[in-house]
């Protein structure tokens, strides 16, 4: 099945900014793909020249199989868009911008979209120049879910909203699935990507450094462990797949490999367990190995002596 | 109103030391605005310095060598020719520094407030609403230095230019105390149009407004002193009504008046005055008038960019046609018994035969065409919305739908371009009432509109192929046309009008023009637009 969204080796620079330096991004029809970095790695401008707003330096962009710059009249017709800053016009009213945006995309079903402002909570009245940012948010949000697009991309769609709003948007998003829609979600919130998407690219300074589903990537992390034994714990530190390892009296902490977690249990229990804890890898400790262990440029740092 | 209270400080940064007041952090705030607005604050200083002073450069007593032909000048402009009242002011006396003053006094003090005002507003509610006030306000300044620090750096502008016109004249040997005196007309201009801009930007919300309202305030109270000058002295009283009048009422070198300038000091005290305690009693973000809810979904119209474009502009566009309404029919009925004693002058048979009018309609064609100007830097400000509506986001989010670029910039381009033929039009129409012959002014300022038409191009092919840099392009173009408009009334060759001005094709008074000139100016119009909309299509939109 061809991909809806499909990048390879994209580059753009700006002036002699390199926003993006060979970026690859797939995105399957139907799934829910996080696409995750930190401040500044690309992830705007990707989506940008998947609009057709930017055009790349070098690599293909693909959208449904189309050329997104050339194409974007007609390919606009099969997506919804929420930009990572809305900006809405000051003089309009939510509701007008809603259906203005709706009525651009082909005609927005009228049900769906007051049962979509009831649930967002939204004044429709107000002047877009009173509304705050999350509200300004739900604006686009609910411009974007109302309509039937095949395809959602969505900058950052929940950085303004309470997290009473973000459980509504998490509903959303899985009927949007279950309604076979593709939806790419670009984010830096870690907790929004593990809980809504099903597979991941994570991208940093332009280039991708990590993609696969939720599972396969967590196979790239630990397991935390923290434990209280019967008895002193012998034998942990040599055993394969443990890193981290520190022993406190009976009480013991240390990462485990996700492929190792097994056996590391099965000789606790031989020990006596009085008390476990095990946390399941967490993509923020893949996210913090990415962004922490190397500076980007590669500089040493403290390495140069004044 | 209090001042803050200072709170507890341990390591404040240095300009947190010392006391707390209203006004804190005014230098800081004086530095970051010079740091942003310095190449543009130099080119407006230099514009207003190169009209107010240009021409006391050097061989100045060359204009008029001859008492003859100073003579000769002196009753064009008080009896021969009334463009020259209503639009200059009156000449007080017949020696040459005066009637240089006379000469410069419109254009010098027209063209400061203009800088003034557009600079005032930008750093006042244009920050305002853009959030940046806020992020200012958060950090220890007083509540109203940013007012404060616009103002003292607008003003101390005004400082400067007043300082160079002076310096210019004495350079030229004219009088000290006459000159001293034309750079403080010229100065105050700036502070007052100024201290009117402070207080539109705490009525309105709309910076666009603010800076239109001070502006045309400013103009109009110029026009005002100018009907007064017109209605000779049954009329002087309203001239006195006007800063512009005291101004003008000064008489550089032609018996000196410094006491009018009190009363410019007193209204700028009372501007300032009343700008910081409007600024006292309001809340962030908000003008005078409370927000109101609008509806709750989109009306018919608002369903495509065209609509969308309508509905930006429409508040705007009524204005400025109920605007242009309110000033020409008045004028027009008020005017007509008074321009029958003009039309025996020479000059004024001149002209009606180059223009093709009645010599009682001439004043009126004159005062039509000049309405051009500002319906064109109306036309240029519509265009570069496609500018601003990409730099702020709104065009992203547009053109994500299934939006080509041209179709979301034809709307407002279409709004630009129909701008003109819709004011221009009204403008023939209600002079056309007042002269009585309705079908020569229709027509008179139907023939203008293909020049429009040329700057609007060119601020649309500006918005496609330079980005960040079409406002100055827009506006700069209607800056050259006015400029080499105004060198034709200081004796620049008038090839150098034609060059550089669309307008010179389509003035009245070098003969009426022709279809062949008319189209072409059309067409070059149209394919500015064209590259313009192809340029857009092709490069990538801006954040």
């Amino acid at each position: 099945m061809a991909a809806t969204v499909d990048i390879t080796g994209l580059a753009k620079s700006f002036g002699g900014t390199r926003a993006l330096d060979g970026l690859d991004l797939t995105a399957r029809r139907g799934e829910v793909h996080g696409f995750l970095g930190p401040n500044g790695a690309g992830k705007s401008t990707a989506l940008r020249i998947l609009l057709g707003l930017v055009r790349p330096d070098a690599g293909t962009a693909r959208l449904f199989g189309e050329d997104p710059w050339r194409r974007a009249v007609e390919l606009h017709r099969r997506l919804a868009y929420v930009p990572g800053d809305v900006a809405l016009w000051p003089g309009l009213t939510g509701g007008e911008v809603i259906d203005l945006l709706g009525r651009l995309r082909g005609g927005a079903d009228r049900r769906r979209r007051d049962e979509l402002i009831d649930r967002f909570d939204l004044d429709p009245g107000k002047k877009c120049r009173a509304y705050s940012t999350g509200n300004r948010q739900k604006v686009a949000l609910i411009a974007a879910l109302a309509g039937g697009a095949e395809l959602l991309v969505l900058d950052e769609p929940t950085s303004g909203l309470d997290p009473l709003m973000e459980a509504v948007f998490r509903e959303c998003i899985a009927e949007q699935r279950a309604e076979g829609r593709t939806v790419l979600l670009s984010s830096h919130i870690l907790a929004e990507v593990e809980a809504v998407c099903d597979r991941v690219t994570i991208v940093r300074g332009g280039r991708t450094v990590e993609a696969g589903t939720l599972s396969e990537l967590r196979h790239l992390t630990r397991s935390s462990v923290a434990a209280e034994l019967a008895a002193a714990p012998e034998g942990l530190s040599g055993m394969a797949g443990v890193h981290d390892l520190r022993t406190e009296g009976r009480r013991v902490r240390c990462q485990v490999d996700t492929d190792r977690i097994g056996a590391v249990l099965a000789h606790l229990h031989t020990l006596g367990i009085a008390d476990i804890t095990v946390q399941p890898p967490t993509l923020e400790e893949l996210f913090m190995r990415h962004y922490r262990a190397e500076p980007a440029d590669g500089a040493v740092p403290g390495a140069v002596a004044r | 109103m209090s001042a803050p209270a200072a709170g507890p400080r341990t390591a404040g940064p240095p300009s947190a030391a010392g006391p707390a007041g209203p006004l804190t952090g005014t230098g800081a705030l004086a530095r970051l605005l010079l740091r942003r607005d310095r190449a543009m604050l130099a080119v407006w200083l230099l514009l207003s310095w190169g009209v107010a002073g240009a021409r006391a450069g050097g061989t100045y007593e060359a204009l008029y060598p001859t008492a003859e032909a100073r003579q000769d000048r002196y009753d064009q402009v008080m009896s021969d020719v009334p463009m020259y009242l209503l639009f200059q002011g009156p000449a007080y006396g017949t020696g040459v520094d005066a009637l240089l003053v006379q000469e410069s006094f419109g254009a010098a003090t027209l063209l400061s407030a203009l800088g003034a005002v557009l600079f005032t507003v930008r750093h006042t509610r244009t920050d305002e609403q853009a959030g940046r006030r806020e992020l200012i306000g958060s950090t220890a300044v007083g509540r109203h230095a940013p007012v404060a620090a616009a103002l003292a750096v607008v003003c101390a502008a005004g400082a400067v230019l007043a300082a160079l016109t002076c310096a210019t004249m004495l350079a030229s040997r004219m009088p000290a105390a006459g000159s001293l005196l034309f750079g403080l007309v010229v100065g105050s201009a700036v502070w007052l149009s100024a201290a009117m801009a402070a207080v539109a930007a705490q009525l309105t919300a709309s910076p666009r407004a603010a800076a239109a309202g001070a502006f045309a305030l400013f103009m109009a109270l110029h026009f005002v002193r100018g009907i007064s000058d017109l209605g000779g002295p049954g009329l002087t009283w309203l001239g006195w009504l006007t800063p512009n009048g005291w101004l003008q009422r000064t008489r550089p070198f032609a018996g000196d008046q410094w006491w009018p300038l009190l009363l410019v000091a007193a209204l700028l005290a009372v501007l300032i005055g009343a700008a910081l305690a409007l600024a006292d009693r309001r809340d962030l973000g908000s003008g005078l008038l409370p927000p109101r809810a609008g509806r709750g979904t989109a009306g018919r119209a608002l369903s495509g960019p065209l609509g969308l474009a309508w509905r930006l502009h429409r508040g705007t566009a009524l204005a400025w046609l109920a605007g242009t309404v309110a000033v020409c029919l008045p004028a027009a009925l008020a005017g007509t018994a008074a321009m029958e004693q003009y039309a025996v002058g020479d000059r004024m048979a001149e002209w009606a035969a180059s223009a093709g009018a009645a010599p009682a309609d001439v004043l009126f064609i004159y005062i039509a065409f000049s309405t051009v100007f500002p319906i064109t830097l109306y036309t240029v400000q519509i265009v570069l919305r496609i500018r601003s509506e990409e730099a702020d986001g709104h065009a992203a989010l547009l053109l994500s739908a299934p939006v080509g670029r041209v179709r979301w910039a034809a709307g407002h381009l279409a709004v630009a371009l129909a701008a003109p033929a819709v004011l221009l039009p009204a403008v023939g129409l209600c002079f056309g009432a007042g002269a009585g012959d309705t079908a020569t002014m229709l027509a008179t300022t139907a023939r203008l509109v293909p020049a429009v038409w040329v700057i609007t191009g060119i601020a649309m092919a500006a918005c496609g192929l330079a980005g960040r840099a079409a406002p100055l392009i827009g506006y700069g173009a209607l800056a050259v046309a006015l400029t080499v408009e105004f060198g034709q009334h200081l004796g620049w060759p008038e090839w150098l009008f034609r060059a550089f001005s669309p307008f010179a094709h389509v003035l009245p008074f070098l003969g009426v023009p022709g279809p062949g000139t008319l189209l072409a100016l059309t067409a070059l119009a149209a394919a500015l637009c064209a590259l313009g909309l192809a340029a857009l299509n092709r490069r990538d939109l801006l954040a």
